[in-house]
């Protein structure tokens, strides 16, 4: 682990595909339940351009109010789609195509800013996730190539995922329910995202509870150690990542987290080298 | 000084500055105008995560129609509330964007009609125009005259019992 992504191009890279897949399954989800975003659909246009229009400057309101009626608002998804999964290709058949990839990296940006300005409901961790990488990518791409800037893009990435790690961690430990064990079995028990048997599983369990419980707190607070970690310690931080994204994927369906917030390892990687391999904490 | 440094020095501040008011808006920074601003638009980010106290209820979006002759209808349930999601749901859950803006539009009403400053102008809410908006827009059979929705809560194997009921509004 210690010979991969000790540059910020080969960070970013690796981070973008992974997002530019993730972004492209959100995408194809969304498409294939567009009704939510149909005039009759929960996120109606037709009730949201009243709602949101005094917090929208007028320039900007005026341009969304074309962009979001029914027609071109299924035309930005579709290109969205494309432009994900064209920066995917890119990245792994054109890697020199820095053009292309720049363009199409920034093209999924503008895709996430929509949407934000349509709404704040209905996004969840994993949207603000991607819009940390491909924010920060966009800007990677601005910068000139080698420069600080660039290598201040990746720190941006791997430091939002080791904040989000960590304050979830420290929030959980603030509350309650997390510190008896309780939490688990009771998002288990609701039926947005849990799984019926595995609430009964734990009902019957308290002592797999509060593990299940203290687990989810230890691992996210323990991942601030992901900054100053030796390889081994850093290795075990990641795949425990990986494997505690996968349950939270396969127990609670939020699937889009599992892509996303793995694909900031590269990030975290790279920024745990530049912290530990440049003698910052001699 | 070259296009070099002032690019680092304009991406150090972009970027210092994002990362430090997500810093402070998820330790409970009290809104700013700036972070008002940026709240407007979904771009501070909460990295809380079912924390300090997870949403433990089940929530349900139900309507009901009113008829010329006075006769009033069944409540309904809207979009399968009482199910849970299929195992399938791990690689593909495209119910995913549907269920949470529920669960958001549901809770934010909640929080406006529990809101003793707020709760005169529920009706002018977000949350509130989109599911009266969307309840209305359900292809039903011809005649009703007037509809309503009511918002239920309950815990698992337990009945539920209603938290919110909308006004009768005409269709």
């Amino acid at each position: 682990m210690t010979e991969l992504f000790t540059t910020p191009d080969e960070a970013i890279r690796a981070v973008l595909f992974i997002a530019a897949l993730g972004v492209s399954l959100s995408l194809v989800e969304d498409m294939h339940r567009s009704d939510v975003f149909a005039p009759a659909g929960l996120l109606s246009w037709t009730v949201l351009r009243i709602t949101s229009q005094p917090s929208r400057p007028r320039p900007l309101w005026q341009v969304l109010d074309r962009v979001f009626a029914p027609a071109p608002f299924a035309w930005t998804m579709r290109l969205a789609l494309t432009s994900s999964l064209g920066l995917a290709t890119a990245l792994l058949y054109l890697p020199r195509a820095s053009t292309i990839i720049a363009t199409l990296t920034a093209a999924v940006f503008g895709w996430l800013l929509l949407l934000n300005c349509r709404t704040v409901f209905g996004l969840d961790g994993a949207h603000h996730m991607h819009m940390v990488v491909f924010g920060s990518s966009t800007l990677f791409f601005l910068a000139p190539a080698g420069s600080l800037a660039s290598g201040l893009c990746v720190v941006f990435i791997a430091a939002q995922a080791v904040l989000a790690y960590t304050a979830s961690g420290v929030v959980k430990l603030l509350g309650p329910m997390w510190r008896r064990g309780e939490a688990v079995t009771a998002i288990m028990s609701t039926c947005i995202y849990g799984r019926a048997w595995l609430w009964r599983f734990l009902e019957a369990r308290p002592a797999a509870a509060f593990a299940a419980c203290w687990s989810v707190i230890i691992f996210e607070c323990c991942f601030l150690l992901t900054l100053v970690a030796g390889p081994g310690l850093l290795q075990a931080l990641l795949v425990l990542g990986v494997l505690f994204h996968g349950a939270v994927s396969v127990f609670m369906g939020l699937n889009g987290f599992f892509v996303i917030f793995v694909a900031t390892y590269p990030a975290v990687v790279y920024l745990n080298q530049l912290i530990t391999d440049h003698g910052f904490l001699s | 000084m070259n296009l070099s440094v002032l690019s680092s020095a304009a991406v150090a501040a972009a970027l210092g500055g994002h990362f430090t008011l997500t810093l402070l808006y998820n330790v409970g920074l009290k809104p700013t105008a700036i972070v008002g601003r940026l709240e407007a638009f979904a771009l501070l980010p909460k990295w809380h995560f079912f924390a300090p106290h997870p949403g433990i209820h089940n929530l349900y979006l139900l309507y009901r129609d009113v008829f010329p002759d006075g006769t009033v209808g069944n409540w309904t349930m809207l979009h399968g509330m009482d199910r849970f999601k299929s195992p399938s749901s791990c690689v593909w859950n495209p119910t995913k964007r549907l269920r949470k803006t529920l669960f958001d539009l549901i809770t934010s009403l909640q929080m406006e009609s529990e809101d003793e400053g707020r709760r005169h102008l529920i009706k002018l809410s977000a949350p509130y125009l989109l599911l009266i908006h969307h309840v209305s827009s359900i292809p039903r059979p011809t005649g009703a005259i007037a509809t309503q929705f009511l918002i239920m809560q309950s815990h698992i194997d337990q009945p539920a019992h209603p938290i919110f009921t909308s006004e009768l509004h005409p269709l």
